[in-house]
């Protein structure tokens, strides 16, 4: 039995709300005149009790990551996701527990920290190995790997702060994908540079979970997430989910930014809004069984959707339905002018019906937006109005479906030798 | 912050793979620590390499931009030299020097070690919130910040000593002046020197982490310091004439000051001042003093950096 590679034991990190900041000499001399007590007890850092001051960032964080594992971390803004990290990173030290990395730990924060805009690629280059822990000899060594995989070769000794921003990043985090740790912990940091670049760090990362490196990684990206990770934990409010399989993560994910959807489809926020009152009123969602967001695979969705007070609006509107997947990439769109040529004045209050035979989406959860618009002119847009579960349904007569990896379509098609 | 411990114990081989031995991993221990925390000799040693890229970093990035680049070692000093003893000759302090000594060199040899503690003292001083992304986004011994300024000031140190050696070999020319016997013990100096400035800047750049207001008041203390250190004049102005005919010698409250005594000191080695051995004393206890409380304080408040900064 060999030991995991991360080890995290009720690992809790406290920040007293106010504290945490620079002290000012007056600060202190008042903070000491009106509460001594207070003042001492936040010298001796005491957490203990439930005081209203207290933000629990991180609270009996617990779980093992295997050797070779790559763990996904997400939740929401401020779920702690990040603070584990540093946790993680000996950046921060927790206010209690323990955690034992076994291995030699790179972490990836953000990429360039340390990189000086005075200096030239290659010394950035020199610099930035270092202070991610290589040696001279190993960055010496790695150079032209560095450099040929950052594509910046022509500038390499041009100072950095006359670089583009995207030959910026590419560089810096060529520099990181070079180092070579047993356990690595990534924030978010593969979206940089343009699409083609992002798609090489993404091989890259590929790279190093094929080679058995341990990894964790922070992401808002499910589609990254769902690319890299074998296992997920899913931290809300400072407290880590169960270990969960990265199908079983991202539904989680969805259901919890979808959670505080639970209010009628008049008050969900809008994503955009040219300052009129809330149109959308209403989305009902009926499949040939009647009123359901379960939708087997190949079955007629139909959507209502339900439009009140715009009677001011006379122009030519359009509707479009959107449908994304739980990696938040859009399906499909249904449009009246796309689909039917079909345009429509305001009113006081109308509902359109949309009928789709034969959904062709492979099972899982889809998310419904949308999108009320004047010609070019975005009227109003709500994302995630609503969600789908498509659901199994053997419309290929075998059995069996593509999974949601595999493929986003069932599409039949007829084989033949 | 944490300790890294080697983990030197090899699990044994499980039954299933034979062969197989698991490698032995470097084990990393993170856990809240308690009270005073010792310095991690082994870990800044591992990194020492980080040391010299950062010293390197700070020497090419202060005169980079400048056209004259690291010309402006040398020149500061002496433009500071050249000014310093036409006042100090206006004035009349340099009647009040050793005989036979020229002006600037008197003023150089106290000059040389007071621009390097003023670097420790601005520069160290405020290391740590000018670098606050390598303290909030990675793990590195953050106590190289404070050292690589102190690093890079001693660069510029060498190169204004240049200077100094070849003001020497003018006025040996031209008037046949040669430095004291004590020169012997400028080495001495120079490490009494080095480790009051490290006990400074680990101390000042802890604090101003801590406590944002020494920014303010850093460059004021280097202002005033050069007065307080007698720099630029000779210390015997510190002897005032007293009512009765006599006078009042005020140069031993200048042990107060953690720094007159290196700086006389550095003076009595080149030109042969007599030594104010209580305030050289003095200096060494405060020397001491400043780098055990500064290390202290700095692991101290360490661990809290990036909750702050």
């Amino acid at each position: 039995m060999s030991k995991a590679a991360i080890t995290v034991e009720n690992i809790c990190k406290a920040y007293r709300i106010g504290l945490e900041k620079p002290d000012s000499f007056k600060s202190i001399a008042t903070d000491f005149i009106r509460n001594p007590l207070q003042r001492l007890r936040k010298f001796n850092e005491d957490y203990s009790g439930d005081a209203e001051d207290i933000f629990w960032a991180l609270k009996d964080v617990s779980f093992d990551v295997e050797r070779g594992e790559v763990l996904g971390l997400i939740g929401r803004n401020g779920a702690g996701k990040s603070t584990l990290l540093k946790v993680l990173s000996r950046i921060v030290e927790p206010t209690s527990g323990r955690a034992v990395m076994r291995g030699r730990v790179s972490s990836l924060l953000e990429v360039g920290t340390g990189f000086h805009p005075e200096l030239t690629g290659r010394e950035n280059v020199y610099l930035n190995g270092a202070i991610l822990g290589m040696r001279r000899e190993e960055i010496k060594r790695k150079f032209d790997q560095i450099v040929e995989f950052s594509e910046v070769g022509k500038f390499l000794d041009t100072q950095v702060k006359r670089y583009s921003s995207g030959m910026y990043v590419r560089l810096a985090f060529s520099v990181a994908a070079h180092l070579d740790p047993e356990i690595m912990i990534v924030d978010e940091v593969l979206a940089v540079g343009d699409q083609a670049f992002q798609q090489k760090c993404l091989g890259k990362m590929n790279d190093v979970v094929r080679q058995g490196r341990t990894v964790v990684f922070v992401s808002h990206s499910m589609d990254a997430v769902a690319s890299l990770c074998t296992t997920v934990v899913h931290m809300k409010k400072g407290r880590p989910s169960a270990k969960l399989t990265m199908e079983e993560g991202v539904r989680s994910y969805l259901d919890e930014a979808s959670a505080g959807d639970n209010l009628p489809l008049s008050q969900k926020p809008r994503a955009h809004s040219i300052g009129h009152a809330p149109i959308f009123h209403d989305l009902a969602i009926r499949t040939e069984a009647g009123p359901s967001i379960t939708v087997p695979v190949g079955n007629t969705v139909s959507f209502d959707v339900t439009m009140k007070d715009f009677d001011d609006l006379a122009g030519n509107l359009t509707l479009g339905i959107g449908l994304s997947n739980g990696r938040g990439q859009r399906v499909a769109l249904f449009h009246t002018e796309y689909h039917q040529n079909k345009t429509f004045r305001g009113a006081k209050e109308m509902t359109i019906s949309c009928d789709v035979p034969n959904l062709p989406l492979t099972p899982g959860s889809y998310s419904i937006d949308l999108v009320l618009a004047d010609g070019y002119q975005m009227i109003e847009r709500v994302e995630r109005a609503a969600a789908i579960e498509v659901i199994f349904n053997d419309v290929l007569g075998t059995g069996k479906l593509p999974n949601s990896k595999q493929s986003q379509l069932v599409i039949p098609c007829a084989w033949s030798n | 912050m944490s300790q890294a411990t080697m983990s030197l114990s090899v699990t044994p081989p499980a039954a299933s793979t034979p062969a197989a031995t698991e490698p032995a991993y470097v084990e990393t221990v993170i856990r809240p620590k308690k009270g005073w925390i010792g310095v991690d000799w082994a870990e800044l040693w591992s990194h020492r390499e980080l040391l010299v890229f950062l010293t390197w970093r700070d020497v090419k990035v202060k005169y980079k931009q400048a056209i004259f680049g690291s010309a402006w070692a040398i020149v500061v000093p002496l433009a500071s030299v050249l000014i310093y003893s036409l006042v100090g000759i206006a004035a009349g302090f340099a009647n009040r020097t050793v005989a036979g000594v020229p002006y600037p060199v008197y003023i150089y040899s106290a000059l040389l070690p007071w621009l390097f503690l003023q670097m420790a003292i601005n520069g160290g001083g405020m290391s740590l919130v000018n670098n606050q992304a390598l303290l909030s986004k990675i793990y590195l011994p953050r106590l190289f910040i404070p050292t690589s300024m102190i690093g890079s000031a001693m660069v510029d140190m060498f190169m204004s000593s240049l200077v100094f050696g070849g003001m020497l070999a003018f006025f040996y020319l031209k008037s046949g002046f040669t430095p004291s016997h004590n020169i012997v013990f400028v080495p001495f100096l120079v490490i009494l020197l080095t480790v009051s400035a490290l006990g400074t800047s680990y101390l000042l750049s802890a604090l101003t982490v801590m406590f944002r207001d020494l920014r303010f008041i850093i460059p004021f203390i280097t202002q005033l310091g050069i007065w307080l250190t007698a720099v630029v004049y000779p210390q015997t102005i510190f002897i005032f004439p007293t009512s009765g005919g006599g006078h009042y010698d005020a140069r031993p409250w200048l042990a107060l000051n953690p720094y007159a005594g290196i700086v006389q000191a550095f003076r009595w080695a080149v030109v042969g001042e007599p030594l104010q051995v209580m305030q050289l004393c003095s200096s060494i206890v405060w020397a001491i003093v400043l780098l055990v409380g500064g290390l202290f304080y700095f692991k101290r408040v360490e661990r809290r950096f990036a909750d702050i900064a």
